[in-house]
């Protein structure tokens, strides 16, 4: 007898017991079956990420940032529902892949850059490599959107870096770990200071 | 093919009321108990660590296939059918109800007396807090009257909130720490709260209380308690030539062409404010064409909630957003007013914020902010501390605030669904801008004792925590349930939890629900015998 997803999730969690999970169990925001495809070109989102994220995170910060930025890209799903709280009786849902849009754009920006002065994106000064993506962004407006629903990838990565963790803790120079499992009883301490090389 | 469910009690819905309800009655009594429930099961624990993964990077619900599709309501609701109910989304915060809350009529002149003081519904308090593990402070006694201890010490203030206690205090307001069913110690073999910070929507570890635990414990092999899901309850059907309820017919996806009848000797409607209601008026018939438990006209009426007026506050110190996004300071002094010369009744909470700290792509010259200068500017405008303050005040109803059937929407089975609409009564009307006005002039007050500024207030239209809709009374021309959760119309049909409650409040209500849904269960429970060692069990049977 073949067991289809609901009927096996079902009984798996009819068998279980009551367990008490280690505390601070790592969770993966997992895989997207179509994951293959929503990849951009590395070298160049890192030249777009020399000149959009803080300076203060040094090199190895930052590679970390635009490593789990294409990762949060790899697993992004397409009209998945969203999460609906209290109030609301709408379903809504994430909206279409942003990655095609973005690599295009990640392309336009090295076409116009060896138009501009025959290097690639990577290959030129922060200085104009700055300038062109301030280009890009003239027209944006309002605060810092979603990061799947930013219209250009440079917004893209600067949204997603703002929401994490590290980001919060690197604004307030503290290691407040917002939305990681911390002791509960080390709640009532000023979070410590930040160390080097955040 | 029918299949039929035959059991001592059947309980529709499983929320937290329907948890705390067949809880008790499998402990004390022998009773064998279906519950019914019309959605799936909940994410298991196991997955919650990686639902909310997705969540916080994506937005996306980390409680996939919490709803039946086609089946919600014309109006403002929230959505959620599965096992657990609404609680498996709920924030964890339990505070009680007030003394005054039971007794607005005498106290106030406003709206009506329940019929049950706070007092008979306090040991009930207590036993929802110890059932649920609730974590808390005694707040001042005269403020925050309880016969017993919270069963689990308080959730500790944080660092932001030991600074904004001091700041909020400086009015002469006490506060202290919300009381919330989340383990400040491991409880129930769940572990202690880690602040993961998502308390709601989703806990990943299982430090908050929702009710999947319970019935992950009661309905083991062997067990006497029943858990059926995906299985709609359509209607109610009175035996003939007696008003007792006989069965319910229900349908599921899974079997459509096999109706399931379910019989039991006790039916508990456990669906909470708009699908309990909507089951009694689904269930009319040619010999109760208003639908059932409806003499006197008010099934689906006198539903309310609490709406809130809310400030964002600049406080004159360094605070670190973070740190424990979902606890907060309480105050019960104004719902606790003594005379009143206009009615007003409201709570005060505290919370820390990042709210107008956020980093942002332009500042307020419109210049673009990459790199350097948005961290810059993030500092800067981060650099005082933020606090929310929210007050709920209570919000009458009028006898037509409610649900009725829809003339036009149907669920998947073609049966109505409710058409949802809430309705101020006149003096709540009256008083609404007046009460609006004095409580952004009590933190105007605040922050002015405390140093600050306000950078923001708003009013919220949404009446939070629902109740009403089956409202208990003395009287059954004028409610739908006696002060048990019995009907006036069905002697074996209960109703219990919000739709029973006569009034809103000013405070988040579930441990009141809850509260109701134990005294509730303690009358169910007298018409069985004491708990044997052998449990009964509920017998099916299937026939052509």
């Amino acid at each position: 007898m073949s067991l289809d997803r609901r009927s096996f999730l079902r009984n798996a969690t009819a068998a279980l017991p009551v367990v008490a999970l280690p505390a601070c169990a790592p969770g993966s925001a997992g895989t997207s079956a179509s994951s293959g495809a929503r990849t951009l070109d590395p070298a160049l989102l890192r030249a777009v990420a020399d000149v959009t994220l803080p300076s203060e995170l040094d090199a190895s910060a930052r590679e970390r940032a635009v490593t789990e930025f294409e990762r949060w890209l790899t697993e992004f799903t397409p009209v998945a529902e969203r999460d609906h709280g209290y109030g609301t009786g709408d379903l809504t849902y994430t909206g279409p892949d942003p990655a095609p849009g973005w690599r295009a754009q990640l392309e336009a920006l090295d076409l116009e850059s060896k138009q501009r002065f025959a290097r690639g994106l990577a290959e030129i000064g922060t200085g104009e490599r700055q300038r062109m993506v301030r280009a890009q962004l003239r027209r944006e407006r309002g605060p810092l959107p979603g990061p799947a629903e930013a219209q250009h990838v440079a917004l893209g990565l600067i949204a997603w870096w703002s929401m994490t963790p590290q980001a919060t803790d690197l604004c307030y120079r503290a290691r407040i770990g917002r939305e990681t499992c911390r002791p509960l009883d080390r709640t009532g301490d000023e979070p410590a200071p930040l160390g080097q090389g955040a | 093919m029918r299949r039929v469910i035959e059991s001592d009690i059947c309980i529709i819905g499983s929320g937290i009321t329907a948890a705390m309800v067949a809880e008790k009655i499998a402990e004390e009594r022998n009773a064998s108990i279906v519950v019914v429930e019309a959605g799936d099961r909940a994410v298991p624990l196991e997955r919650r660590q990686s639902t909310r993964a997705r969540f916080l990077a994506y937005g996306e619900n980390p409680w996939p296939g919490d709803h039946v599709d086609g089946h919600t309501a014309d109006g403002i609701q929230s959505r959620s059918m599965c096992v657990g109910g609404m609680a498996m989304h709920w924030g964890g915060v339990t505070p009680r109800f007030s003394p005054e809350d039971f007794r607005l009529k005498s106290l106030y002149g406003v709206h009506e007396d329940w019929p049950l003081t706070y007092d008979q519904l306090e040991p009930f308090f207590v036993e929802a807090e110890r059932r649920m593990g609730v974590a808390g402070e005694q707040g001042p006694p005269d403020l925050d009257p309880r016969s017993a201890p919270f069963p689990l010490p308080p959730i500790p203030l944080s660092w932001n909130l030991k600074l904004l206690k001091a700041w909020v205090e400086k009015s002469g307001i006490p506060f202290w720490s919300q009381p919330s069913a989340k383990n400040s110690v491991p409880f129930g073999n769940r572990p202690a709260c880690c602040r993961n910070d998502t308390c709601s929507p989703i806990c990943p570890i299982g430090a908050k209380y929702s009710p999947d635990f319970t019935w992950n414990a009661l309905t083991g092999a062997g067990s006497k308690v029943q858990l059926l899901t995906r299985t709609l309850v359509r209607r109610l059907v009175p035996a003939d030539g007696s008003d007792r309820i006989e069965l319910a017919t229900a349908s599921s996806p899974d079997s459509p062409d096999s109706p399931v009848e379910l019989r039991a000797r006790t039916f508990v409607i456990a669906c909470g404010y708009l699908w309990s209601p909507h089951l009694l008026l689904l269930s009319a018939s040619s010999r109760y064409p208003e639908g059932l438990a409806n003499r006197s006209g008010l099934v689906g009426k006198y539903m309310t909630g609490h709406r809130s007026v809310q400030v964002f506050v600049k406080v004159p110190m360094k605070l670190y957003p973070g740190i424990n996004v979902h606890h907060s300071l309480v105050s019960k002094r104004y719902m606790r007013p003594g005379r009143l010369t206009r009615y007003l009744r409201h709570d005060l909470r505290v919370w820390e914020s990042a709210s107008g700290a956020e980093p942002r792509l332009r500042d307020d010259q419109g210049n673009l902010l990459l790199g350097d200068e948005m961290l810059a500017d993030w500092r800067a405008r981060a650099a005082s501390g933020r606090a929310r303050m929210r007050a709920y005040y209570d919000v009458l109803p009028d006898r037509d605030s409610g649900i009725t059937l829809h003339a036009s929407a149907r669920n998947a089975w073609g049966d109505p669904l409710p058409d949802l609409v809430f309705r101020d009564s006149s003096i709540s009307r009256e008083l609404r801008g007046w009460s609006e006005q004095q409580l952004r002039e009590r933190f105007e007050s605040i922050v002015r004792a405390g140093g600050g500024e306000i950078l923001q207030a708003a009013s919220n239209r949404f009446q939070d925590h629902p109740v009403g809709g089956c409202r208990m009374g003395a009287d059954p021309a004028a409610s739908v349930c006696d002060e048990w959760g019995r009907t006036h119309d069905h002697e074996n049909l209960f109703v219990v939890g919000a739709p029973t409650c006569v009034s809103g409040s000013c405070a988040n209500g579930t441990l009141t629900f809850a509260a109701l849904s134990l005294r509730s269960a303690s009358q169910i429970g007298d018409a069985f015998p004491p708990a044997a060692q052998a449990g009964a069990a509920a017998r099916q049977t299937v026939t052509a």
